[in-house]
This record gives structure tokens, sequence and C-alpha cells, in this order.
């Protein structure tokens, strides 16, 4: 499958869908807050489903720029933005293990990201001698 | 429990068999932008993800939801290899070891 040149906007769509749908994780824990079907219920309810719905979008438009590998490694940035949330609006408390876990995770996708940079540079030089030629 | 195991296991097989699906309808010209989604592979793609959440619904009936988490990183190795023999992506031994930290994170985080 040829994907296109690395972009930076790609990626810069991929980290917004990503942190869109890190949302959709704090509208369930707040429907599951509220009375069962209650109107703050249906609301938190529906906002889950248009984060997911947005998600869904974007996803698609990242899948036709980036290989899918990468941009599911990415998925892992989910873990900070948990972590994030967690702290702001549900005034959980963080562990060592929770921040360890994060750093692990954001070294692997840093791994994949730049790799798939370096790799990117690579392809294009020998295009780039050619049109110089 | 290991018949829930292996059913959430499963589960995020299909889950990610539809993002290869999802993948190839993005690889595809089409002749608008309501037909990128509205189309047989997308929908799907989508109908699988649904089958998958009903799946880990009832995995969890006897899986942890600290083991649940674990499990669901099965799709950071069954993508590469599904994208290696599907989708003809390469992996390259900096994919393998970032999918080995994030794995590790997960386990790490989940402690």
């Amino acid at each position: 499958m040829n994907d296109k040149k690395f972009s930076i906007g790609a990626f810069i769509l991929l980290q917004i869908a990503l942190f869109i749908f890190s949302f959709g994780a704090v509208c369930s824990k707040m429907a599951g807050r509220q009375e069962f079907l209650s109107i703050p219920f249906f609301a938190y309810y529906g906002a889950l489903f248009l984060t997911l719905f947005v998600y869904a979008i974007l996803w698609q438009q990242v899948l036709k720029r980036i290989s899918l590998v990468v941009a599911y490694a990415c998925k892992g940035i989910g873990i900070i933005y948990g972590i994030l949330w967690g702290v702001l609006f549900f005034k959980e408390e963080i562990n060592w293990k929770m921040i360890a876990g994060a750093v692990l995770v954001l070294i692997g996708v840093y791994i994949f990201v730049f790799g798939e940079i370096k790799a990117n540079k690579k392809t294009q030089k020998p295009e780039e001698n050619e049109q110089n030629a | 429990m290991l018949k829930f195991v292996i059913i959430f296991l499963f589960s995020v097989l299909i889950s990610s068999i539809a993002q290869i699906i999802l993948k190839k309808s993005a690889g595809k010209k089409y002749d608008s932008v309501i037909k990128e989604y509205l189309n047989i592979r997308v929908i799907g793609a989508y109908s699988i993800f649904f089958l998958s959440t009903l799946l880990t619904m009832y995995a969890y009936k006897g899986v942890p939801l600290t083991l649940g988490t674990l499990l669901e990183a099965a799709g950071y190795i069954y993508i590469p290899i599904l994208s290696f023999f599907i989708l003809k992506e390469k992996i390259t031994p900096r994919m393998v070891i970032g999918s080995l930290f994030i794995i590790c994170g997960i386990i790490v985080y989940n402690l």
C-alpha cells in the first residue's frame, strides 16, 4: 500500500483525532455517573457519540495519509490523555507506575514516528537528486 | 477464565482486521467525500467494530478490567502482522522495538 509522503499536517490531524477521541472516555465516565436515562445522562452519552463520530471521520483521513502501523502506534498516546483527564476532571491520583508506563509508551511512539520521518527523508533524497540531475 | 481471555483476544483480532479494511478503503479513490465514508468497506469495518465491542463486553464477564486493558494491547501485535501480510506494509526493526516499548508501557501502567 503506497502512502503519501510524510507530512507534518497528517500527524497534526492524527493528534487532533486522538485528542478528540480521548474525550470519549471522559464523556463515558461522566455518563456513568449520572442517573440512568436522565437528561445529563443523554447529554454525556450524546457527547460520547459525537466525539466518536468526529474521530471516525478524522481517522479515515489520517489513514489516507499515514501507514496504519504508525497511526495505530500513536494511539498509545491515549494513556497520557487518560492520566491528564483523570487528574483534571476526576481528581484521580497518579502513581509512579502510571508515569513510568506513560514514559515507556511515549518512547515507543517516538521511535515509531521518528523512524517514519527518517525513512521518508531517505526516500525523498534520491528523488531530489534525480530532479537536480 | 481462559474461555473469556480467548474471546477477548478474538475481539481484538477482529477489531484489528476492521482497521485493515478501513486502511484498504482509505487507499482507494472515490468520486466524492461522502463515498469515502459510505461504502461497503467502511460500513463493514464499523459493523465489525460494533461486533467487537459486544464480544469485549461479554468477555469482561470473566476477565478483570486490569487484564482487559492489557489484552487490548494485543492490537499492537496484530496490526503490524496483518499490515505486513495483507497491506504489504514494511515492518522495520524500529517498529518492532517501538511496539515492544508501547506494550511494556501498557503493562507497567496496569501493574
